[in-house]
């Protein structure tokens, strides 16, 4: 007893921000936040290994010719901490403030004395903290490349800062997010979709804009990643520390941001409110022939097959523009259209052999289909016993096959309508191409994207509702989803680098390599050659086959995979 | 002066008025009882007062301070208990307690005193050392109100603090409210359980659809709407002449004669408890018992409502 008000008396005596302590003993003693760390260094160790394990190879043989690639190693290192940080810090910082919200002490801290922005550096502070103690696992790593020699130690410096000003930039961002949107999973996909595109367009290009008007021309860009790219040409501290001070500024941004957005919280609906208002609640107002007649709030009528009430309830929780061809056009089109509008021009004025920046487009949203079907199909189930309906829908007269196609007709209607978002870019970047027609370009690459558009997110769907069902709690579920998703982009990738690095012919690599989703988008956007595009067609083939392997397997065991709900 | 004054208030959502200009006003050391089905506004209303919304027109003022342009200076003076509130895991009561101390900006030597003493009051001593989670719902209530008496609030924002209760956490709570009343602090609570706030509130407020339809003391209402109040007497001699006696005594609705008593229905406003007592007795009742029951909150609710939500 007395051991722990002395804890709590310590700890509480700088009474400066008591939720920033609290948080960081909770980090401190929760056994997720060792596990993670260990596994993020058996990570970045396995990596190493794996793609450079060859020059220690050759050091022990005595070769000293390795002497002095320590900078390349160095850089890669440097590298995957960048992408370690912008593909973890959103989902370690995001849900901070909705999971408060969720849990009730929201509304119990913000009544409280402290500050908005009190609040708001107490949830993201700590999580810096454990992002950084990750990327100082990594250090024995580097130390080994500066002992191979090449690494100078202005280049130290240099990734220092960027690494830093990436930690505060993605996490302030991150924060933005989380304090603006309603729900946990909402705010992950607001990080990570909306978030992380926004953060490498509108930043890159409003630091371009103040350096213009502070008459300092081809200074580095605002994301962190980029500037450590341009600076470690030549190295310099001080050229780093300036090149920082926009990153810091929108950062700071974020942080106002994310004060603005907690205070007016309580102001906006949450999807608690928005079921209890009834806004976006459709009314069954009668039935004909064999079909629901459903009139939502703005008086709109459509009907619905009565013998899916599964399907019915599960179409009714996506938003409207998914839902809704006609709100798809007018809403998604307009965001997708600028998008082009944008993209087919710039390819066009470039001249280059292929399309450049509709590839872009295509490829990233291909990569936000994947990611949005995955965070809605991981949820397909763990709504369901959140809320305490899963006993209803198994004791109910369907079939437990039934239930699970029915659950997944949502996750298909957003298969659909990311299709569609994919297949106008496609068309968009076929246009393009007929600026410079050739065979590949113009008939066998958009096959092959609009093929992996129908299959690649699929296959997450249902790899997605699986995990979904495993976990059965929302966040986690969602969370270790896109976690798989990322090893399932990251490992063949891997493979692909070992099978080159051990000899293997350059074909076989790349078929390994064409199991991860982000490769296969690469090979059919990026590479367009006679020799890769089957290659291409070959691995979605197999991505084919396992769809339909996991599909059949998932909907014949729907008994065995159902009761673990109960 | 009244220590709290809602004046015209209205909330929006977007396009949707949660609130449609509600205006009452508290005195200090007043029990509010605010009742009515749900999304009708209660909460919101509350929430306003607690400075987590901020009005899209009129004023709410806490002790003079208008809560929307000195929301820090209105923190100090209250405190706030949701309807649904959760708790930090690997917490004990006692570090749950001081951590919100802190929060509140209690200064350090006086935190383990204060914390002692909350929990004295509301009955939790023993269950200090418990973790925060393994508390039953009621305790958690408790604790709850222990949290945000911690820094001494003039008023209590009690949103639902007895929905989810057994009878006896509910009892528990009830009396708590009463020593805290008694403590000069003044209460508003939210409510379902209407004939708990019968036996507790000063004054009601019922609100549907997002407007008052009633507000001010039970008394009051219960004169406006002209409701009945019930008065059970038994009567060593009962007679005939008694009972016309009684019926044509002033403000008495009705008399109906049971095998042991009489049960009086009485005009509310017209004759008062211990009028109609003397009445009685001036009849020549010998008065056995003389039992009159708590004003019909359930009756002047139905009366006032509809049952429709905002």
């Amino acid at each position: 007893m007395i051991a722990a008000e002395a804890r709590w008396r310590s700890w509480l005596a700088p009474a400066l921000a008591p939720l920033m302590a609290k948080e960081l003993i909770e980090l401190a003693g929760a056994k997720r936040t060792y596990v993670l760390r260990v596994g993020y260094a058996l990570t970045m160790i396995t990596l190493f290994v794996m793609l450079h394990g060859g020059v220690f190879a050759r050091l022990a043989r005595g070769d000293t010719s390795v002497l002095g690639e320590g900078r390349a190693l160095f850089d890669a290192l440097v590298l995957w901490q960048f992408v370690a940080i912008y593909l973890l810090l959103p989902a370690m910082v995001a849900p901070q403030v909705p999971l408060e919200e969720e849990q009730g002490n929201l509304d119990v801290l913000m009544c409280t004395r402290l500050t908005r922005v009190e609040i708001v550096l107490s949830k993201l502070l700590p999580r810096l903290v454990v992002m950084g103690s990750f990327l100082l696992t990594t250090l024995p790593l580097m130390a080994l490349a500066y002992l191979l020699g090449g690494v100078e130690r202005e280049r130290l410096g240099v990734a220092a800062v960027c690494l830093g000003a990436a930690t505060i930039q993605v996490g302030a961002w991150s924060m933005w997010r989380g304090a603006k949107v309603h729900g946990t999973a909402r705010a992950l996909l607001s990080a990570y979709v909306i978030g992380l595109s926004t953060l490498f367009i509108v930043v890159p290009w409003l630091t371009m804009i103040a350096w213009s008007l502070c008459g300092l021309s081809r200074q580095p860009s605002g994301i962190a990643a980029v500037m450590y790219g341009e600076l470690v040409r030549t190295p310099d501290i001080g050229r780093a520390l300036i090149a920082g001070v926009p990153i810091l500024v929108s950062a700071v941004l974020f942080l106002v941001f994310a004060c603005r957005a907690l205070e007016r919280r309580s102001q906006t609906i949450s999807p608690d409110m928005e079921r209890h208002l009834g806004r976006f609640r459709p009314r069954l107002v009668g039935r004909r022939n064999g079909r629901w007649i459903v009139q939502r709030w703005r008086g709109m009528k459509r009907s619905v097959p009565t013998h899916q009430p599964v399907a019915w309830r599960e179409l009714q929780r996506l938003p409207e523009p998914v839902r809704e061809r006609s709100a798809f056009s007018s809403k998604f089109a307009v965001w997708v259209l600028p998008w082009l509008v944008l993209a087919v021009p710039l390819d066009l004025s470039i001249g280059m052999q292929r399309s450049v920046a509709v590839a872009c487009v295509v490829s990233f949203f291909m990569a936000a289909a994947i990611v949005l079907v995955v965070a809605h199909a991981t949820g397909l189930f763990s709504v369901e016993r959140a809320r305490a309906t899963v006993g209803l829908l198994l004791i109910s007269p369907m079939s437990t096959r039934v239930i699970v196609e029915e659950k997944m007709v949502a996750s298909e209607q957003v298969c659909r309508m990311a299709g569609w978002l994919i297949a106008m870019a496609v068309a968009a970047e076929w246009l393009v191409e007929l600026a410079r027609p050739r065979l590949e370009t113009l008939f066998v690459e958009p096959a092959l994207a609009l093929a992996a558009a129908w299959v690649l997110p699929r296959l997450a769907a249902w790899a997605a509702l699986v995990v979904g069902v495993y976990i059965g709690q929302r966040l986690q579920a969602t969370v270790t989803g896109l976690v798989l998703l990322i090893a399932w982009c990251v490992a063949p990738v891997l493979g692909a680098s070992v099978a080159q690095a051990s000899g293997a012919p350059e074909a076989v690599a790349q078929a390994i390599g064409a199991l991860s989703p982000a490769y296969l988008v690469a090979l059919i956007e990026w590479t367009q050659t006679w020799r890769t595009l089957p290659v291409a067609a070959g691995a979605l083939l197999l991505q084919s086959g396992v769809l339909v392997a996991l599909r059949g397997a998932a909907l014949r065991r729907s008994d065995a995979l159902l009761a673990r709900l109960g | 002066m009244s220590f709290v004054v809602v004046d015209k208030l209205r909330v929006r959502y977007g396009k949707f008025t949660a609130v449609h200009d509600v205006s009452f006003e508290i005195p200090k050391g007043e029990l509010f009882g605010f009742i009515g089905p749900n999304g009708a506004g209660k909460s919101t209303t509350i929430k306003v007062l607690a400075t987590l919304i901020k009005p899209g027109s009129g004023r709410a003022l806490v002790d003079g301070i208008d809560v929307a342009k000195a929301p820090g200076e209105v923190r100090r003076r209250i405190g706030y208990v949701p309807d649904f509130f959760g708790v930090y895991e690997d917490l004990s009561v006692r570090e749950y307690l001081h951590f919100f101390a802190a929060a509140y900006r209690i200064d350090i030597g006086k935190r383990a005193g204060l914390v002692k003493d909350v929990l004295a009051l509301t009955d939790l001593s023993e269950k200090e050392d418990a973790p925060v989670d393994g508390l039953s719902r009621g305790m958690k209530q408790r604790l709850s109100i222990s949290r945000v008496l911690l820094h001494d609030p003039e008023l209590l924002l009690l949103d639902e603090p007895a929905s989810g209760l057994d009878p006896r956490a509910r009892i528990e709570m009830r009396e708590l409210l009463k020593e805290l009343q008694r403590l000069g602090k003044t209460i508003i609570i939210s409510s379902h359980i209407l004939h708990e706030l019968a036996q507790l509130c000063t004054r009601i407020g019922i609100i549907e659809q997002g407007r008052m339809v009633a507000e001010g003391p039970l008394d009051e209402i219960f004169r406006r709407l002209r409701l009945l109040r019930l008065v059970h007497v038994q009567v060593a001699n009962p007679s005939e002449a008694l009972l016309a006696g009684m019926r044509a005594l002033p403000g008495v609705a009705a008399v109906e004669a049971g095998p042991d008593r009489m049960e009086v229905q009485l005009r509310e406003g017209d004759v008062s408890i211990e009028d109609l007592h003397d009445g009685i007795a001036a009849l020549g009742a010998r008065i056995r018992m003389f039992q009159a029951e708590a004003l019909d909150m359930e009756t002047a609710f139905m009366k006032l409502t509809e049952g429709k939500t905002a």
